[in-house]
């Protein structure tokens, strides 16, 4: 609307109140001159007949009505331009009449309307859409008051029922209108046989916090029957904040109740069953216990079972250990027997030629005497008897030697029982265990040692001889025809350790975990206690010691060994 | 028997073949030795042996395997098997597979074996005399046989009432 360029360059610029006052001179002088004169010759003009005075006279009036007039317009203009100032930003009139001032201002009057008028349309919109949308929730509501399978009773402040859900008519069987404006005690009680629905103290906390949830109470229906119910109840305030009523919201109860009841009973029986369980399991317990001691008494009948099994399996070997040794021997000491009868009877023969000779005989006359012994010195080979003779005495000795060493290796095993700690070296104990079982290694088996260097060992030699001695069985069974056992030994600052490896079959890896376990074994029935390794893993165990197996099937097996120099012994089984 | 009768005697124990060497030496055996069921085997095929002593347990090869061998390859070889360690059916097996003349256990007495030794030589020089006389005695009917067919009647005798013997008279025949 506004055609007034508000930043145009403007070349006298004087303040607001000057330039108006000049404007509002020119507009009254143009007034008080012009429009009377113009009048004035418009009056003579059209009529020449009226008077000069008169013309004079009505121009005057003419004028000051017409001062007065514009008088009065200006000073209502700027009355409004004054008015209308008030509601525009300065800034937007500060350099314009009071005419562009109201130009300004009814241009900016018309955009606020316009814009009031928009925001009116919308607040309109709003204000439908809200309650379009409370209709909505009203409805809504309502439909969620409908399908609530509570039941819902509202009331006034006076407690008399004002409103139900259909649960209450469907359920208990009352009519739409039947309870409106009832006592809610007509349909809710707080006991069974009470006569109201809360007392003073639930009153109070209902009051006090608005709501009051989980009250028990009785539903009484349209037949008289008493529902058991669980309500919660909200205060309802009008808009002044005064009670207007309350919303009970009751949740029949029957089948909870009934489930509890059955849970109670369940829990009972459950109790009842558990105190049975407990007598059973506790008797189980002690027969257990029973059976344990039974087994331990058996167990250590069974680990001393092994041990026979094992050294009669030895006993085997060992026979022909020495049987092999005894065979020579014995068969050698015949045979010096008959040697020392030919030397008997050599000396018997020459003894009486040789007195004869010391006493001054004549050679002579002694030849054919000696002749013939010479002669059966010949015949008996008697030099070949010495060879034989003294041949079967070495040999001999290597074989009792041999012997002896069998038979007090088999002494120290028959005494693992009873034995004492000693300070050992264990390269000496391996030594003398492989003594033992030579028999079962030497046809099969190529054995390595790699002894090292080992401080003496604080143990009980004899069992550490046993599980060396079920190691080097075990290595020899696990190789099928012909094979190698590896046996080192070494040392560190505070253990010595001992590997025993073969090129056997191998274990396989479902079986590795197991093979320490007792009774297991996989040498056909007969053949093996399954206990070999669990009497070693017993061992170890009491000398504080470790054992564990490495094995390939088709490869060999390893078993690594650690005892440490000092152990805290256990005492022996 | 005109020669000495050969031992063959097979141990991995050199002590054992040495005392049972001196043993049959003074017996007047020709003794040989091995070592294993190999080198025994080899000295057989070559050497005439008449009598084996073996050791059951042995290094490469048992000798009951080396037995059940000779049996095939030299069938007139006394076998005789030696052990340390035996059980009853080790017996049974030796006994029924190597077919063994005699099961020695150690530690032996040197009397019984060399008595089951000249028993066993006995016997196969019986078996052996036995065997060429019945082929000699075969071979003599055969002569026989071929005799009665040229003439007849020449192979048997008659007899009078007397019990003298009846001499053909071709004159009698021919009157």
């Amino acid at each position: 609307m506004s055609t007034v360029p508000r930043n145009s360059p403007i070349w006298f610029s004087p303040s607001i109140s000057t330039l108006g006052f000049i404007r509002r001179m020119a507009i009254a002088f143009g007034l008080l001159v012009f429009i009377p004169l113009l009048v004035l010759i418009y009056v003579y003009m059209a009529s020449s007949e009226i008077s000069f005075p008169t013309i004079l006279f009505s121009t005057a009036i003419t004028s000051l009505v017409g001062f007065y007039v514009v008088w009065e317009i200006v000073k209502r203009v700027l009355t409004l331009a004054q008015d209308v100032r008030r509601f525009i930003p300065a800034t937007a009139t500060a350099q314009q009449d009071e005419g562009g001032v109201l130009q300004q201002s009814f241009s900016h009057l018309i955009q606020q309307m316009q814009s009031t008028m928009a925001e009116l349309e919308a607040k309109a919109r709003l204000l439908e859409e809200t309650e379009r949308k409370l209709g909505e929730a009203t409805v809504y509501s309502a439909q969620v008051i409908s399908s609530i399978a509570d039941y819902v009773i509202v009331t006034d402040s006076h407690m008399r029922v004002r409103k139900i859900n259909p649960a209450v008519q469907t359920q208990l069987g009352y009519g739409v209108d039947e309870l409106k404006d009832r006592p809610v005690e007509t349909v809710l009680r707080g006991t069974a046989g009470g006569e109201v629905l809360m007392n003073q103290e639930e009153m109070a906390q209902l009051t006090r916090a608005g709501t009051l949830w989980g009250k028990s109470g009785m539903l009484r229906s349209r037949d008289g029957e008493g529902i058991p119910v669980q309500m919660n109840l909200s205060l309802v305030r009008g808009a002044g904040g005064d009670l207007s009523g309350i919303v009970i919201v009751a949740r029949d109860v029957r089948e909870t109740l009934r489930l509890v009841a059955d849970l109670q009973q369940a829990k009972t029986n459950l109790e009842e069953r558990v105190h049975q369980r407990t007598q059973q399991i506790e008797q189980a317990m002690q027969e257990r216990e029973r059976a344990y001691q039974e087994l331990t008494r058996k167990d250590d009948q069974l680990v001393r079972q092994e041990k026979m099994a094992s050294l009669g399996q030895l006993a085997a070997g060992v026979a022909h250990e020495i049987n092999n040794p005894i065979g020579f021997v014995s068969s050698n000491l015949q045979m010096l027997q008959r040697y020392l009868a030919d030397l008997t009877s050599y000396v018997t023969r020459t003894g009486p030629l040789m007195e004869k000779l010391c006493g001054g005989a004549n050679t002579e006359a002694l030849r054919p005497e000696a002749e013939e012994v010479a002669g059966w010195v010949k015949h008996v080979e008697l030099d070949q008897t010495l060879v034989d003779a003294g041949e079967s005495v070495v040999e001999s000795i290597d074989g009792l030697h041999r012997v002896k060493k069998i038979v007090s290796a088999l002494r120290e095993f028959s005494h693992a029982d009873q034995d004492e700690p000693a300070s050992a070296d264990l390269n000496e104990g391996l030594e003398s265990t492989i003594n033992i079982v030579w028999n079962e290694l030497k046809y099969k088996v190529t054995l390595h040692r790699e002894y090292g260097d080992l401080p003496k060992v604080n143990c009980y030699p004899h069992q550490l001889n046993q599980v060396f001695m079920n190691l080097l069985v075990n290595a020899a069974h696990a190789i099928p025809d012909k094979g190698e056992i590896w046996v080192k030994t070494w040392a560190d600052r505070d253990r010595v350790y001992v590997d025993v490896r073969d090129s056997g079959a191998g274990i396989p890896e479902a079986n590795l975990s197991k093979i320490f376990d007792p009774f297991f074994t996989t040498k056909p029935v007969g053949q093996g206690t399954g206990l070999g390794l669990s009497i070693v893993y017993g061992i170890v165990e009491r000398h504080g010691g470790t054992i564990h197996v490495e094995s390939r099937v088709g490869e060999g097996t390893t078993f690594h060994l650690s005892v440490p120099l000092q152990p805290v012994l256990k005492a022996a089984a | 028997m005109t020669e000495r009768p050969t031992i063959l005697i097979v141990d991995d124990e050199a002590p054992i073949r040495r005392s049972l060497q001196r043993l049959f030496a003074r017996e007047h055996y020709r003794v040989l030795e091995a070592a294993g069921g190999q080198e025994a085997l080899k000295i057989a095929d070559t050497d005439a042996v008449d009598l084996i002593i073996s050791d059951y347990v042995m290094p490469g090869g048992n000798g009951l395997d080396l037995l059940t061998t000779m049996k095939k390859r030299h069938p007139r070889v006394v076998r005789m098997i030696m052990t340390g360690k035996a059980d009853l059916q080790t017996v049974i097996t030796a006994i029924n597979e190597g077919h063994v003349y005699r099961f020695i256990l150690k530690p032996w007495d040197n009397d019984d074996l060399c008595l089951s030794v000249r028993l066993a030589l006995e016997q196969a020089t019986l078996l052996s005399e036995n065997r060429r006389l019945v082929g000699r005695l075969q071979e003599q009917e055969e002569v026989l046989r071929g005799l009665a067919k040229r003439y007849p009647g020449i192979t048997s005798v008659e007899r009078d009432a007397e019990g003298a013997i009846v001499l053909d008279d071709p004159d009698e025949a021919a009157a």
